[in-house]
């Protein structure tokens, strides 16, 4: 059962030109993430120092002077650098590192600026935004957030164990099937931050990604308040045929498009669609082109999925599905 | 000249057994005490007097094996003795670094 | 060392000369079976090399199958393995380098060279050796064969539920693995009992405990670690066998499980295993230093202070493998502060072999390189292992490549380089040829640069965003290079093992007598002159380092001028000395060659990879044929008492003993703390899974009637009475009476037992109704474990008994007996408090 496609990836690269840094714990973007960096350094620093002291001892008892090698054979040496050193230094760090923990979990004071629970699914991110109105409105695989304000996640799985993690954001907590975890952080500036799952998820746990787009705070609440809506109907005749055989192929089973009789819950929710950036778990740029291969032949490009492959459909049925899943933005 | 009992190993590997046992506590205790009432005040005092109650435990094993320790005997048997002190010292370090965690984190808190 | 000078004031080393034909007797006695009759072998320098070959083995395709996964990798969007071979190939990558050659290797090294370097005959139970060997081929070739049938499992080395429980992993595959590992497990725990009893009590005269080398305190340590650790995960495989196969929802949060008490379980076993597999290396290094330096180990005692402090801190681990996962923040600061803990244990040895090395002059050869790499390449695995025990840096690299780094440096630079350096180091001694120091050198440079090529860059693509575990990643994330660095590294490893293994092609030819003997001019008994049936005589031992501080100490041996000098009895035998200070007090006759351990152990794998597949009735005929073989295996064990017999320089030793002085008590009381290791996790089990969900547990009237109880126990109570009953018995010589107590007392146990089980079924209770019932009757599961060998043992003492093969002083099997069933009616009363006790305590 050899992969047929390799397309997919090449694509990736037009998307991301130049920002191999939307996934990196090196690149923090907020300050639970910064946090985290301040210390990964000290903890680097330190290791260095250990790292040329035993080695310079190493070198030293094997090709230092008589002297240095008598000195490093003394019983007092082993319990200077073998045990005071390392009892000092690791009190030390002990005590930053809980330090840096009771930090990062303290809870705020304030509410929340936004509540949004995602529910690993094998393998893709649903994900559910709670309006002020106290509403729930449904997503999938792409969460946004303002800037500046703290998010809190609720994080629940519908099958294994899975993990939530955005490297340049905040450090990952798992998302375990019968509980619910919750983390908060922040984004200090507008961007995209890759995030993927931690937790080996079984099959096409590689292919599980998604993305945390952070916008202005004043975007951000324009686009929720305009969320839970029903777009208007398409204008071009192909997007429309599209919509009806959406309908009629029974894609409505499985996914929800707001405002329109496909309210499947088993898949991803397809209410925007159009405005994420990718589709299949951030697997493929969102273009009309990748959403009809995927329709066509889902398991090409996610071993495993649930998904059937749609090919009774002819290929300009697939283009105008795709051409209507497209137009929902 | 004295030979050590047969009991002895335990004198000496008294002091991780109550690393052991305190560790096992105080974890134990979280569970219990954010889970099914208690809370973080009941967690705070448990921990106190577990860690009180090692490092004195400690202390008076210390004393004993430091005794033994003292009492002429085979000098590999010595050894065995001080093998049993070094057991306790790095022990009641131990204890106190869980201490210090304790100390420094809030209980009943979870990350997020 | 004039106290150790007074010890020596004995007749020994005895000047006269040997009777004739002492030598050929003894040599006729050790000799190994020719041809293929080979494999009924026991003889510990058989079957420790059997074992080390086979984990070699396994190492070699397990380091194959990382090959892959690293050529797999090497570019983005690689579709040379597809998604479902790649979670195959990288599940029993892992599985097999931790359960197949890791702990077994190590097992290995400790049944080949313990024995000689205590200076011992053999291991207390060489049929036991034997087995667990066996047990360990035929299981682990035939689980790595799945992996030819697409049959592999592919949940990951550590099989979390629920993606490996019924639903998320169908079909056989995960059986084999849980049934296979579970195997192994018992496997290594019979190599435990072995171990601990061996070096606690067939030392050599003289060797106290802090006379001990190094290597056996770690494999004291070793064998310790695996007692309280694996029974962990025996319950856990159990336990998700059961989930699997007949729907007891341990793991399922759905019917009041949970998916965190696996990981619970699973890394209580799993932490310490990595300080199993360490310490043991560490020992090696013990040993290896002084050697090459020539100069005794410094800091011995702080060593020993580091090894056991070490044992103990390593099971306050198991959290920091679930940091991420949910648990209240003061619990991880406990585990963070356990972490630091262990790190300074190392921190000492490292610096006491650093000082050895300041205080000698270091021969450079293949295995001091080996040592070098170690060192280098643990103390940089060391310092992630701080790094990740830091718990918010941990949130950031946990399940990344960072960690898949830090693990492989702990392993392969804690265990893999000090095993070559082992091999290097000690093959004059069991080999005609040592080992070429030139390839030595060579692969060790290959093995170390490849070594760092690979793992080295892999922490930066953690560090920038890569998870472990994926079959596959996309370009444009930067991760295309370090990947790429990391397979062109693997290839340097691969070309330094394949050097090693032409080396070892080329010059190990096994030795049964001679070999190019002390080259290295170390200090330590296993340098003594060799055979199978080891020394010829065993030394009276004043030190750490024999053969440095008694000059002559070799060819005194050899002449036969201590103890032992041939057979005292015409068996095979070995002297049985006091655990602390080593003083002789009887001499063991030993088992030699037998076919019954052999087929014992082929029958139990089959046992369990027929269950595997489903086909039950011929895996019950082979579990009833593997029985059968544990018997006749034991029918021949326990022989009659005889004369004393005399060892030389003036000692009389007696030929049996019972009760604590003997070496079968005290394999069952380590059989005990494992079943009571078991039972503790069981424990953890019920009461974390309480705290979890405890609306599970049922209101007071739907509970069994406390009158059901309260008989169950009393039986027990009447049951635990009659132990005392028999023993008196016997020791009035009244063999029936005493076996017909045994019989009425073993009987009522199990009916108390049984009573219990039904009154629960009668309640209304169904083990697959919720995560409370599955533990009610895993109770009654492990109660029974117990109950069935006790059967089996007054059974089978019946038999001996008409066959006058036990008597008032032929007791140890009865004395086993007592012992196993004192414990498990203890088991079973506490385990009743528990089930009947605890919810009427918290209902």
């Amino acid at each position: 059962m050899r992969a047929r496609w390799r397309g997919p990836f090449l694509l990736l690269p037009l998307l991301l030109a130049g920002c191999s840094t939307i996934q990196s714990a090196l690149h923090p973007v907020g300050p639970e993430a910064s946090r985290i960096l301040d210390l990964t350094w000290v903890l680097f620093a330190l290791a260095a120092f250990v790292t040329i002291i035993v080695l310079s001892a190493l070198a030293l008892a094997l090709f230092g002077p008589d002297r240095a090698r008598r000195r490093i054979a003394d019983g007092r040496t082993i319990v200077a650098l073998g045990i005071v050193f390392p009892v000092v230094t690791l009190t030390a760090l002990l005590g930053y590192g809980l330090w840096v923990m009771r930090e990062n979990t303290s809870p705020s004071p304030a509410q929340p600026g936004l509540q949004v629970e995602v529910i690993g699914e094998q393998w893709w991110w649903r994900v559910h935004y709670r309006l002020p109105d106290g509403t729930i409105v449904a997503s999938a695989n792409e969460v946004r957030i303002p800037t500046g304000r703290e998010v809190e996640f609720a994080l629940r799985s519908a099958d294994v164990i899975h993990s939530f993690w955005v490297p340049s954001l905040a450090g990952k907590l798992d998302m375990i099937p019968g509980r619910t975890n919750h983390l908060r952080f922040s984004a200090d500036r507008p961007g995209v931050y890759r995030g993927q799952c931690a937790e080996y998820c079984g099959g096409a746990h590689a292919l599980m990604a998604f993305e945390v787009v952070a916008m202005a705070p004043e975007d951000f609440d324009a686009w929720l308040a305009a969320l839970p809506a029903t777009l208007p109907p398409p204008a071009e005749p192909e997007a429309t045929r599209g919509g009806e055989l959406f309908v009629a192929a029974g894609c409505g089973g499985c996914h929800a498009v707001r405002g329109t009789a496909a309210d499947g819950t088993t898949g991803p929710d397809l209410s925007r669609v159009g405005e994420r950036r990718t589709i299949a778990a951030a697997t493929l740029p969102n273009t009309p082109d990748n959403l009809a291969r995927f329709i066509a032949e889902p398991s090409h490009i996610k071993p495993g999925v649930l998904m059937p492959p749609f090919t009774v459909l002819s290929a300009d049925e697939r283009r105008a599905i795709s051409l209507y899943l497209a137009g929902l933005r | 000249m004295t030979r050590p009992s047969n009991l002895a190993p335990l004198r000496w590997l008294g002091g991780p057994l109550i690393w052991t046992a305190h560790f096992l506590l105080v974890y134990a205790a979280e569970s219990l005490a954010c889970t099914r009432g208690g809370g973080p005040l009941l967690h705070d005092a448990i921990t106190a007097v577990a860690t009180f109650a090692a490092l004195l435990g400690l202390a008076v094993l210390f004393r004993i094996n430091k005794r033994a320790a003292d009492a002429p005997s085979r000098e590999d048997f010595e050894m065995a003795e001080w093998i049993g002190l070094g057991l306790v010292a790095i022990s009641a370090l131990a204890v106190v670094w869980s201490g210090l965690a304790a100390l420094l984190i809030p209980a009943c808190v979870l990350p997020a | 060392m004039t106290a150790a000078a007074s010890e020596l004031d004995r007749d020994l080393p005895n000047p006269l000369p040997r009777p004739e034909g002492e030598l050929e007797q003894l040599q006729a006695i050790w000799a190994s079976p020719k041809g293929w009759r080979i494999f009924s072998d026991v003889n510990n320098t058989v079957i420790g090399l059997f074992y080390i070959g086979t984990a070699f083995l396994f190492f070699l395709m397990a380091g194959v199958l990382g090959l892959l996964i690293r050529l797999q990798l090497a570019v983005p969007s690689n579709t040379f393995l597809d998604q479902n071979t790649y979670n195959q190939v990288f599940t029993m990558h892992g599985t097999v380098m931790m359960f197949l050659f890791a702990v077994p290797v190590v097992e290995a090294l400790g049944v080949l060279l313990l024995p000689q370097m205590l200076a011992a005959r053999d291991l207390p139970f060489p049929r036991l050796s034997a087995y667990a060997f066996w047990a360990y081929f035929v299981g682990g070739m035939v689980f790595f064969t799945t992996l030819f049938f697409d049959l592999a499992p592919q949940g990951g080395w550590f099989m979390y539920p629920p993606l490996t429980n019924e639903r998320y992993s169908p079909g056989i595959a995960a059986d084999f693995w849980l049934l296979g590992i579970g195997f192994i497990e018992i496997s290594a725990i019979a190599g435990a009992i072995e171990i601990v009893v061996g070096v606690l009590r067939t030392r050599a005269p003289g060797m106290s405990l802090t006379r001990m080398p190094i290597f056996a305190w770690t494999m004291l340590i070793f064998a310790g670690m695996i007692i309280f650790a694996f029974p962990a995960v025996i319950l856990a495989t159990m336990m998700l066998e059961l989930e699997r196969a007949f729907g007891w929802p341990f793991f399922n949060p759905d019917l009041g499980g949970d998916a965190l008490l696996w990981q619970h379980l699973f890394w209580f076993f799993g932490h310490p295993e990595v300080y199993i597999i360490f310490l043991p290396a560490a020992g090696m290094i013990s040993m290896i230093v002084p050697a090459m330096a020539g100069v005794p180990l410094v800091g011995y005692r702080l060593i020993v202070v580091a090894l056991i402090a070490t044992g103990f801190f390593s099971f306050g681990l198991w959290v920091h493998h679930m940091f991420t996962t949910g648990i209240p923040v003061r619990s991880l600061g406990f585990f963070s502060a356990a972490s630091m803990a262990v790190s300074v244990p190392s921190g000492i040895q490292v610096f006491a072999w650093i000082a050895t090395i300041a205080a000698g002059r270091m021969k450079m050869t293949a295995a001091s390189l080996f040592v070098f790499g170690f060192l280098v390449i643990f103390t940089l695995g060391g310092l992630t292992g701080v790094m990740v025990a830091m718990v918010p840096f941990d949130w950031q690299v946990h399940d990344t490549y960072f960690v898949v780094a830090h693990f492989h440096y702990v392993l392969v630079g804690g265990m893999v380089f000090p095993m070559f350096a082992a091999f290097y180091y000690w093959m004059p001694a069991i080999s005609e040829r040592p080992l070429s120091e030139r390839l030595g050198k060579w692969a060790f440079w290959l093995i170390f640069l490849g070594f760092n090529t690979t793992f080295f860059p892999m922490h930066l693509t953690g560090l920038i965003g890569m998870p472990r575990r994926v079959y596959t990643y996309p370009e444009g994330l930067g991760w295309e290079l370090p990947n790429m660095i990391s397979t062109l590294g693997a290839f340097g490893i691969a070309a330094g093992v394949g050097l090693v293994v032409v080396d070892l092609i080329r010059n190990f030819r096994p030795a049964s007598s001679g070999g190019p003997g002390n080259v290295w001019n170390a200090g330590t008994l296993e340098w003594l002159p060799n055979d199978t049936y080891a020394t010829r005589s065993v030394p009276r031992v004043v030190s750490r380092e024999p053969l440095w501080d008694q000059p002559g100490l070799s060819e005194d041996v050899e002449a036969g001028r201590y103890y032992l000098p041939g057979s005292a009895t015409g068996m095979r035998e070995t002297i049985v000395t006091s655990p602390i200070d080593g003083e002789p007090q009887y001499l063991m006759r030993l088992p030699g060659p037998g076919w019954s351990p052999v087929f014992a152990a082929v029958f139990t794998a089959a046992f369990f990879l027929l269950l595997t597949v489903k086909l039950v009735t011929i895996a019950m005929i082979c579990g009833v044929l593997a029985i059968v073989s544990v018997l006749v295996w034991m029918w021949g064990s326990d022989p009659a008492p005889t004369e004393p017999a005399d060892i030389g320089g003036g000692v009389v030793l007696p030929t049996y003993a019972t009760g604590p002085l003997s070496h079968s008590w005290w394999a069952m009381i380590v059989l005990m703390l494992v079943a009571g290791a078991l039972f503790f996790s069981y424990l953890f089990g019920y009461l974390y899974l309480w705290t979890v969900s405890p609306q599970n547990w049922p209101r007071l009237d739907a509970l069994p009637p406390l009158q059901t109880a309260l008989t169950a126990a009393a039986l027990l109570l009447v049951s635990g009475s009659a132990i005392p009953i028999s023993a008196a018995l016997l020791k009035a010589r009244r063999c029936w009476p005493s076996l017909v107590v045994a019989t009425l007392g073993v009987a009522t146990y199990v009916a108390a037992i049984t009573v219990d089980g039904w009154s629960q079924w009668a309640s209304g209770l169904r083990p697959d109704g919720s995560g409370y019932a599955a533990l009610v009757f895993m109770s009654s599961v492990l109660q029974a474990e117990i109950a069935i060998p006790c059967v089996l043992m007054v059974g089978f003492l019946l038999v001996r008994l008409a066959a006058g093969r036990f008597d008032a002083t032929r007791r140890v099997m009865f004395d086993n007996l007592a012992l196993l069933w004192g414990y498990g009616i203890a088991q079973a009363l506490f385990g009743m408090l528990l089930t009947h006790g605890f919810p009427r305590l918290v209902g």
